[in-house]
């Protein structure tokens, strides 16, 4: 079920009234709810997705007791190595088969040896990138003793399929989401409306900002052998408008939603494109992805206190490793590597905990100096995005190189339409003012009641006469 | 909660002025360009405003056509006035059934016609109508069955449009707009139809890809409500499908399925000009719609059938 369907339009508010007027009193009651409307939520794609979940729920449940029940530490890591190679499993079969598969009859065919490539014939089931990360964070926050494991299945269950961010994030840790299922909900006011008004924002940025980007975005990639560097310059900016959009809109309705439920989910962006270098963009991109890998993968390799050599090739492996999170596809590979590339110089120099602040802390434009910066990274962030979006390596190539190698000025028919300019220029005015908590927390600021509401009828207007409902996907699904 | 619950019903409320409000002044004032659920082109491309305003002053006919641009650029009221029967286009630019069943109960049923002629193309069926939606609205007065209809696409753009329509119905004397009779190599000719200026189809320069259409239910719905309709006021109903180039038909991959089912609607007679008239790309001036040498020889062959199958010429004398 999409956020953005007719479906959902109904799904909400039938189990909002449910939630509040029958289930909230009692926590089993509650929780047990939560999960078969989640179950519900997630079925609707298709049934048989239920099945993966489940059973992921099963082993880390099971995983998390066996580590607190183990005897020895021979034991712990044998229930913990369950846990870890089921989750990866899962996701190595659904996710990654086919592409290796086929990368190993590529590679066997450069040096003339023709294999024939076995692959499988299966779906995706959306949302396993996020929930099989969710619940090995769970286990293995239990095997570091950060967590206790718990002994309520129901609560478990609920935790790990709990609908507002199950398909596409934020990624949430057990250490703050699964303590909020251990107590019945009081329904707050202000979390509901905060809430309410996160879900408008976020189907702004979805509607209004990403699947108009998408129209052009599409067009200029299906066709950009004919494109002038300005178009091509045009489709890898619309694109980071695009997955920004589409990503932190999609975050924003999951973290709204959850609050109408009483529930606090973390923030997943942080103005990225507003940040002053490339390290500061990755502390402020998907913090739920770049946190679980700082974590989970970073540290217990050494982090940065192993030398810098260590250091480095750890920085190295996590950005490929996200890039690799991202899809079965060199390009997401390759996007990762670019990352890595452009950290690099500030990990050398020691300067990638420069900027911890937010951009114009003290006023309200930012200086030349942060100007610059924030045009630079968001100049480096677009071109690898062109690998993002692409779909071979090649092609992302081929593209880059047609941007600054092309007659730069359109000839005639071109597809620059600058009706995306003032879009864009709201939505980055909206961005600017929250940049310090976010807009949606920035509108509950304004006292004036009357102001504060023009704000929201002026954003479901925009999404009214500007949006685009064919119902697209969000990107992330697909991972 | 019955706190929020208030608050919520006020918002939403003082939302209804607010937004009406908002649509208006967004399309008076911004460019076209940004003006993208906001489409209010009365006059435009099909002559439909010319159309609607003669069907209300035109009196009783024999025949009334519904359909896309394939029934008012291939069925000429003049071909069937030689033989005295008076026949009246209310086909529209890619008109689907439910604007389909709007024109027909609005327009079409005051002229109490013996027969209603309903060309199908399938595409129009497996079409969500908004495109027509858009066409309709720009060139009706506003009213609540319009409204209805606006709403059934379930599209943000015929609402937002109707909204704006409405308001400039009411401000800028829509009514007395001056559409011209010839608009480029379009001519309206009296009765509904629009001929273009002669012109031959080369053929597509690549083949057209096969694709299966599947009707929406929505569609089907409203179509089978127009049948309905009409059966009840006893008004004969013949299901046409005009004649469209090789290219196009061989698109469909699954145009005998579709036959099927037109030809299993009761209380119906189907013809496919397709089958029966076999027409070259010459009779045409593109993949989907007949020149009007293409239009003479399909209407004379429907004339035929209709005299056969209705007696409609007898009733007229």
């Amino acid at each position: 079920m999409l956020f953005n369907s007719l479906q959902f339009a109904i799904f909400l508010p039938v189990v909002f009234g449910l939630f509040w007027l029958f289930f909230h009193r009692n926590t089993r009651l509650q929780n047990l709810f939560l999960l078969v409307v989640s179950y519900i939520f997630y079925g609707w794609w298709d049934w048989r997705f239920l099945f993966l979940i489940a059973l992921s729920s099963i082993i880390d449940y099971s995983s998390g007791l066996g580590i607190d029940n183990s005897r020895s530490e021979k034991q712990r890591k044998a229930y913990l190595w369950l846990s870890l190679v089921s989750n990866l499993g899962m996701l190595g079969v659904f996710k990654y088969f086919n592409f290796f598969s086929h990368s190993l009859q590529d590679a066997f065919s450069t040096i003339g040896i023709e294999l024939d490539a076995f692959t499988l014939d299966i779906v995706l089931p959306v949302g396993i990138s996020f929930y099989t990360f969710q619940t090995l964070s769970y286990t293995i926050d239990v095997y570091r003793n950060q967590l206790k494991p718990t002994r309520d299945v129901i609560a478990f269950f609920a935790y790990v399929s709990f609908f507002p961010q199950l398909v596409a994030g934020p990624i949430e840790r057990a250490i703050n989401l699964l303590p909020q299922f251990y107590a019945p909900k009081k329904f707050s006011y202000p979390m509901a409306l905060d809430g309410l008004r996160q879900i408008l924002y976020g189907f702004f940025k979805k509607l209004v900002v990403a699947d108009n980007c998408a129209v052009y975005v599409n067009q200029i990639f299906a066709n950009y052998q004919e494109m002038s560097g300005l178009e091509l310059t045009m489709g890898s900016v619309l694109f980071a408008f695009q997955i920004y959009g589409d990503f932190s809109g999609y975050s924003d309705i999951a973290i709204g939603t959850a609050k109408l439920f009483g529930f606090n989910l973390m923030t997943n962006f942080a103005t990225p494109y507003f940040s002053r270098d490339i390290a500061e963009f990755w502390r402020r991109w998907h913090i739920s992805l770049t946190t679980w890998f700082r974590d989970y993968v970073y540290i217990p390799l050494g982090g940065s206190r192993s030398g810098l050599e260590r250091t480095i090739a750890n920085t190295f492996i996590v950005f490929l490793v996200s890039g690799f999170w991202h899809g079965a596809n060199w390009t997401f590979i390759v996007w990762g590597l670019l990352n890595a590339l452009y950290f690099m110089p500030l990990l050398l120099r020691g300067k990638n905990r420069s900027h911890l602040n937010n951009i114009a802390e003290n006023g309200f434009l930012p200086s030349f100096r942060e100007l610059f910066g924030m045009v630079s990274t968001f100049a480096l962030t677009c071109l690898a995005w062109v690998f993002f979006r692409a779909e071979s390596v090649s092609l992302a190539i081929d593209y880059i190189g047609l941007m600054f190698g092309q007659g730069f000025f359109p000839k005639e028919g071109s597809l620059v339409d600058w009706n995306m300019g003032p879009v864009l220029f709201v939505f980055i005015f909206f961005d600017w003012l929250g940049r310090k908590s976010g807009f949606a927390q920035f509108v509950g600021t304004i006292r004036n009641t009357f102001l504060r509401r023009v704000v929201y009828y002026f954003i479901l207007c925009m999404i009214l006469l500007y949006g685009e409902f064919n119902e697209t996907a969000f990107i992330y699904f697909q991972f | 909660m019955a706190l929020f619950l208030k608050k919520s019903a006020i918002v939403f409320l003082l939302f209804v002025p607010f937004h009406i409000t908002f649509i208006m002044l967004w399309g008076e004032v911004l460019p076209q360009g940004l003006q993208k659920n906001l489409l209010y082109f009365p006059g435009g491309y099909g002559a439909l405003y010319t159309r609607l305003k003669e069907a209300k002053t035109i009196g009783n006919v024999d025949v009334v056509v519904l359909g896309s641009s394939h029934a008012y650029r291939g069925i000429d009221p003049r071909v069937f006035a030689k033989e005295e029967i008076q026949l009246f286009n209310l086909g529209s630019s890619a008109q689907t059934p439910i604007q389909g069943e709007y024109l027909f109960e609005k327009y079409g049923m005051p002229l109490k016609p013996k027969l209603l002629l309903i060309e199908v193309f399938p595409s129009t069926l497996a079409s969500d109508g908004v495109e027509s939606a858009l066409d309709v609205i720009g060139n009706s007065v506003p009213n609540l069955a319009l409204f209805e209809m606006a709403l059934k696409s379930w599209n943000v753009k015929p609402y937002v449009t109707f909204i704006y329509a409405l308001y400039k119905n009411n401000t800028t004397g829509f009514t007395n707009l001056a559409e011209p009779v010839k608009k480029q190599e379009d001519t309206y000719v009296a009765g509904g139809f629009v001929e273009r200026e002669y012109q031959e189809y080369p053929g597509a320069p690549y083949a057209f890809v096969p694709n299966d259409i599947v009707l929406e239910e929505k569609q089907m719905k409203a179509f089978e409500k127009i049948i309905a309709c009409a059966r009840k006021a006893d008004i004969a109903v013949m299901l046409v499908m005009a004649p469209v180039s090789r290219d196009q038909l061989e698109s469909v991959a699954n145009r005998e399925a579709l036959d099927g089912y037109f030809r299993k609607i009761p209380g119906t007679v189907y013809i496919n000009y397709n089958d029966s008239l076999h027409l070259e790309n010459h009779f045409f001036y593109d993949p989907h719609h007949l020149n009007q040498k293409g239009v003479e020889t399909f209407n004379a062959q429907l004339l035929k059938d209709i005299k056969q199958l209705f007696a409609i010429d007898q009733e007229a004398k």
